[in-house]
């Protein structure tokens, strides 16, 4: 106790010495609870707005058919409702809703561009996906003869809420098109929803495509790991479970390499921080040698000494560590609430499905990766200059000038 | 092209005309008359297309021949050089594009149809398909006299609630005395004009009454027109072997049957 308060005066009487080791190791635990929460906010807003808006947590697809996405690989109708009726009994399984998928031309009056299709029933999507809910004017699906899509794709074909856009499907066996009027506008933040999909009614797209079944069906799951599995034996190998990560390979790589990524940073941080302890402690220690050499004299034991230079280095640390987790997690609440805006990235790789905004991620794992990076490498580094004081000779340091 | 105007008039006016002479006649009756001047069981002519853009404009010449009313049509160009010999075959829903210098022709997707036809106001959806033909409602908006004393009919066509038509209408003039449209107006969903088309330098074959000549306005881009001509010699209502309707003979002249 004694020896605690003598550090803690130490360290009051050398304030600026002080606040320098603090900012060290502050700065040290900001930058790894910032820059990890930033890394697992990243893919974790991609991986929710993918599952949340897209894919669902699992999709179900005749084998075959994600290799070669062709209208003769789809579920048949009577394939299709034997299977909505086995899932209706498994339990882990949310929602699940039938998906048509087609490439086809939009037409408007102004302009034509290749999209994707995708025909759904409105009420089993909004079970599935929160889709609707990324409307932005207008209103969601409610019957056939509507088609809804992003603001951006809407902007480029110069369409408005209520005019009517022609699609053209190349079907089974002959071309086909269809009138509908553009009833919502949708902003997912999803670049490849936002600008290259329209989605339809179910039963369009059955009527543009001569397939009375679905490509795919997405389901809303809560654990989609650990369903996959059961799934895939209940279901037998004519039909393939994927999850969302198998669906975007890209995703998934990123999302391996983000799990890598930040160790070097936190590395170089934990160096950079016990570096600047241990050299500051250094110092302190050669520029304090008469004063520690008096204390020796004064029958201070030089393993006491050596706990008191450790002492204050676990003070220092300990604020630093303080002040460095107070500022890091309140940037990464706030960030977390109000995101970052990423969409340059975003448009530029819209297969990753990398929402516009992207938020970042609080965890108490991210203050414990800091204090074992910083504050243990900090103390570690605080033993040599201790060690150095501890083995000083009363009487040479009296002298040391 | 001015026939391939017409043409996409007459795929428009798919209803009976069941008019008797003396009784007024509504929109639909005036359609189907105008169709009347078209229903070829084949055809076979010459054609120009010239193209103006802003800052360039292109010319090309081509030999067409059609039959089933359109169901088949053989397209070859003859103009400009670089693209003479290349050619269009469409049959049905099935459209085929042969270029020598690929030496083979490629089915091209059935979207090709609506894309501007060699980068003009036209496309081949309106050319020479009659998925139009029962699209639109029709009717006799008015009717007045121009400046020679001529009665105009003036048609207004409305596209039908699911009708895969981008347009929000059409406009029609045409002549009441022989159904000979004039004018063509496309309106977009907004009420504005986009599109003008004119046809002109009428020929009489036939007991039917044929233009020559069509202009097609883009309203959307300054400066953006196209003219088709068609040569007066060209031919109705003559036999045509199957044979010019293959792609054989899309690859290679003497593949086509004797005339």
């Amino acid at each position: 106790m004694l020896l605690a308060r003598l550090a803690w005066r130490n360290l009051r009487r050398s304030r600026r010495r002080t606040a320098l080791m603090v900012a060290i190791v502050a700065l040290g635990t900001w930058a790894i609870i910032v820059l990890w929460g930033m890394e697992d906010g990243f893919v974790s807003s991609m991986v929710r707005a993918q599952v949340s808006l897209d894919t669902g947590g699992l999709q179900l697809h005749r084998v075959g058919y994600l290799a070669d996405p062709d209208l003769k690989l789809t579920f048949p109708a009577d394939q299709l409702a034997a299977l909505q009726a086995r899932l209706k009994k498994i339990s882990g399984i949310q929602a699940f809703s039938p998906r048509l998928l087609a490439e086809g031309l939009i037409q408007s009056a102004y302009g034509s561009t290749g999209v994707e299709i995708r025909g759904f029933d409105p009420e089993l999507e909004s079970r599935t996906t929160i889709l609707s809910k990324s409307l932005i004017a207008g209103r969601f699906l409610t019957r056939p003869g509507q088609i809804v899509m992003g603001r951006p794709l809407a902007q480029q074909l110069n369409l408005r809420l209520g005019e009517r856009a022609v699609l053209q499907v190349q079907g089974l066996t002959r071309p086909h098109s269809l009138g509908l009027r553009l009833v919502g506008l949708l902003s997912t933040g999803l670049p490849r929803l936002d600008r290259y999909t329209v989605f339809i009614h179910l039963q369009d797209a059955r009527a543009l495509t001569e397939v009375q079944g679905a490509s795919e069906l997405a389901l809303a799951v809560q654990h989609p790991a650990r369903l996959q599995a059961r799934l895939q034996a209940l279901l037998g190998p004519g039909i393939k479970v994927s999850t969302f990560m198998e669906l975007n390979p890209l995703l998934s790589a990123v999302s391996k390499a983000s799990r890598f990524e930040g160790w070097p940073t936190m590395f170089l941080l934990a160096l950079l921080a016990s570096f600047g302890v241990a050299n500051t402690i250094t110092a302190t220690v050669l520029e304090r040698t008469r004063e520690l050499g008096i204390m020796l004299a004064l029958g201070l034991r030089p393993g006491q000494l050596k706990r008191l230079i450790g002492l204050e280095a676990l003070f220092t640390s300990g604020l630093g560590f303080l002040l460095g987790a107070l500022l890091g997690y309140g940037l990464n609440a706030y960030l977390a609430r109000v995101g970052f805006d990423l969409s340059a990235y975003s448009q530029a790789f819209p297969d990753l499905g990398m929402p516009h905004v992207l938020y970042s991620m609080v965890s108490v794992w991210h203050g414990i990766y800091a204090f074992i990076a910083v504050v243990l490498t900090a103390l570690l580094a605080a033993r040599l200059p201790a060690r150095r004081a501890a083995q000083l000779e009363p009487t040479e340091a009296m002298r040391y000038v | 092209m001015s026939r391939f105007y017409a043409l996409t008039l007459l795929l428009l006016l798919m209803l009976p005309w069941a008019a008797s002479a003396g009784e007024p006649r509504s929109g639909a009756d005036l359609l189907a008359c105008a169709r009347h001047n078209w229903v070829t069981s084949s055809y076979h002519g010459s054609e120009d297309l010239k193209v103006f853009r802003a800052d360039f404009s292109k010319e090309f010449r081509m030999e067409v021949w059609s039959a089933q009313e359109n169901k088949q049509v053989m397209i070859r160009l003859l103009a400009p050089a670089a693209e003479a010999g290349s050619g269009y075959l469409l049959k049905g829903d099935q459209l085929w594009y042969y270029s020598p210098a690929a030496g083979q022709a490629v089915p091209l997707p059935s979207a090709s149809l609506s894309q501007a036809f060699l980068g003009s106001d036209l496309n081949l959806e309106d050319l020479y398909r009659g998925t139009l033909s029962e699209q639109y409602t029709v009717k006799l908006a008015g009717s007045r006299k121009d400046k020679s004393g001529r009665l105009i009919d003036h048609l207004v066509l409305t596209p039908k609630p699911e009708a895969p038509v981008v347009y929000g209408r059409l406009e029609l003039d045409l002549l009441d005395s022989n159904c000979a449209v004039l004018l063509m107006d496309t309106y977009d969903q907004r009420n504005s004009l986009i599109r003008e088309t004119s046809f002109s330098d009428f020929v009489v074959r036939g007991g039917r009454v044929i233009p020559t000549k069509t202009i097609s306005n883009d309203l959307l881009h300054q400066g953006n027109y196209s003219e088709s001509t068609v040569d007066p010699s060209f031919e109705l209502d003559i036999a045509i072997p199957p044979e010019r309707f293959s792609l054989a003979c899309l690859a290679d002249d003497s593949q086509c049957g004797s005339p």
